[in-house]
């Protein structure tokens, strides 16, 4: 937990000290974030109809992306692409976008 | 943890350039002693991304993007110009923000030359610019040798539009301007190419404009391949609104099988030519084979694909060290030549650039496309894939993610996605 907490807080330069601990996980928060900006603007803040991220509560992002990634809800694209992460990827980048202000 | 990481990246940025953004003339060569020197070339999706990108990971990194052009019409959207639903103004842009919102120096000239060894970037202006490392995000060229009777000249009167600009607004004022009743064709191009779905929105935007201004008119694509991008989407798409595969189609699509293998424009006589077919036209559409833009090929940096060879974590060429290549010009399959995948490929490149200065581990890279097609102003459709690493180090698709949309998904919701992709992708890349 500390150490989730430590890489999300902390962003890129302690994901960098972090990663010899990581060894083998997937990607961080912050590099999967950064992808989902095309759609969702910098920093997910939404400049359309596409919903913003930013600043939204984990747990709650954790689960959407989750009921997405089980076929539990339906969207139209999000399904599709929840289904490339695997759950702590999925947990990293809720934190990710929660704690951004 | 009072601060939140935005501030505390502001804060350092202002630590390190001493000053407001009223400075950034001088600030990346202060900033430039602690960080390093980066210089990028080309400021479309790849290169403009990867600028703000790494000034957002390291404002202490000194970055100049050298762009030829002050503004940028973006080919994503110029499609819906020739549908009616953008103007040219609302899909072209400014470097501004880039500058005034994070601190990235910008040098309107054209590159002459790059000197791997020394690590300089030559301008046609007479200037030399020295980098620690280099992004290459050149874009596009056409293999004009692969058609006969096409060059640049010609394309002045037979546009090609697959660089957005005044080619775009060459082919508008070409629809416009023809009478009902007309044809017009595209020339598809062969793989690889940039925008796999490219000409197939094209289709779907021009006969949108015809089916409401000219209703006995129609589009022909002639295609080199045999398959293409989305093609049951697009096809189930023309269907419901063009009257696809009926004696009243607007549009009509010549596949390899069918003789689609254009080889030659006869710009006299209007018209284009494969060995078994013959097409006359009123309004043609020839987009030409494509390879990586000229720098790239000047500077070493092709193979014999006329593409970019690449790392696969870090986007550096594997022919000169020190180099990046990302966007349309690199081999990155199976990620597609998009502006999404080179927004996402700059992302990657810029956490490498970063951690190679700093002389850390680059963190592990991940990649996401997503294309939406407009097929008609309210029917929108998706491709998405999420890629990784893979053991070997090449990119790969992530098993089991992405796809296009399913026989269900809204048409209607994913016109709207379409839309606001658009406006937060270029803001992305942008602002």
């Amino acid at each position: 937990m500390k150490l989730k907490q430590l890489l999300g807080y902390s962003g890129f330069t302690v994901c960098l000290l972090a990663a010899p601990l990581a060894l083998g996980a997937g990607a961080s928060g912050e590099a999967i974030g950064f992808t989902c900006a095309g759609c969702h603007g910098t920093d997910g803040e939404s400049q359309g109809s596409v919903p913003s991220l930013k600043g939204e509560d984990a747990e709650t992002l954790k689960e959407m992306l989750m009921d997405y990634k089980t076929d539990k809800d339906e969207g139209t694209v999000m399904n599709r692409i929840a289904k490339g992460y695997s759950d702590e990827e999925i947990a990293a980048v809720a934190e990710y976008f929660s704690q951004l202000k | 943890m009072s601060i939140s990481r935005r501030e505390f990246i502001r804060l350092l940025g202002a630590a390190g350039l001493g000053a407001g953004t009223g400075l950034f003339g001088m600030a990346p060569a202060m900033a430039g002693k602690n960080g390093g020197q980066v210089v990028i070339i080309g400021g479309g999706f790849g290169g403009a991304t990867a600028a703000k990108y790494i000034r957002k990971l390291d404002p202490t990194i000194s970055v100049t993007l050298v762009e030829a052009n002050k503004t940028y019409a973006t080919c994503p959207g110029s499609n819906w110009v020739l549908g009616g639903m953008r103007t040219m103004g609302d899909i072209t842009f400014s470097y501004d923000k880039l500058v005034s919102q994070h601190g990235v120096k910008i040098v309107n000239d054209l590159v002459t030359g790059i000197d791997a060894a020394a690590k300089t970037v030559s301008l046609k202006g007479g200037d030399k610019l020295s980098y620690d490392r280099l992004v290459v995000s050149p874009g596009i060229d056409f293999r004009w040798d692969m058609v006969e009777g096409y060059d640049a000249t010609v394309a002045e009167t037979i546009p090609h539009a697959w660089k957005a600009g005044p080619q775009t607004e060459l082919l508008l004022k070409q629809l416009k301007d023809m009478k009902d009743g007309g044809t017009v064709a595209i020339a598809a191009p062969p793989n690889p190419f940039r925008c796999p779905p490219g000409p197939y929105e094209r289709a779907s935007m021009i006969a949108n404009y015809l089916k409401q201004s000219k209703p006995k008119s129609k589009v022909v694509i002639l295609d080199p391949k045999s398959k293409f991008s989305k093609q049951g989407l697009f096809e189930g798409g023309w269907k419901e609104l063009y009257g696809y595969g009926t004696d009243k189609a607007m549009i009509e699509w010549i596949g390899q099988d069918k003789g689609g293998d254009w080889k030659r424009i006869d710009a006299k006589n209007m018209s284009v030519h494969s060995e078994f077919v013959d097409l006359k036209a009123d309004v043609i559409n020839a987009i030409p084979p494509q390879k990586a833009a000229a720098i790239a090929a000047s500077a070493g940096l092709t193979d014999d694909s006329g593409w970019c060879p690449v790392d696969g974590k870090t986007f550096e060429s594997k022919l000169h060290p020190g180099i990046h290549v990302i966007g349309d010009a690199s081999i990155a399959d199976p990620l597609p030549k998009s502006g999404y995948a080179a927004n996402s490929e700059a992302k990657v490149c810029a956490f490498a650039v970063v951690s190679m200065l700093k002389g850390v581990d680059v963190p592990t890279p991940t990649w996401v496309n997503t294309c939406y097609s407009l097929v008609g102003p309210r029917y929108g459709i998706s491709v998405a894939m999420v890629y990784e690493l893979t053991a070997d180090g090449k990119i790969g698709k992530v098993e089991g993610s992405g796809g296009v949309s399913g026989p269900d998904t809204s048409r209607r919701k994913e016109a709207s996605y379409a839309e606001s992709w658009y406006d937060n992708i270029v803001y992305d890349t942008f602002a």
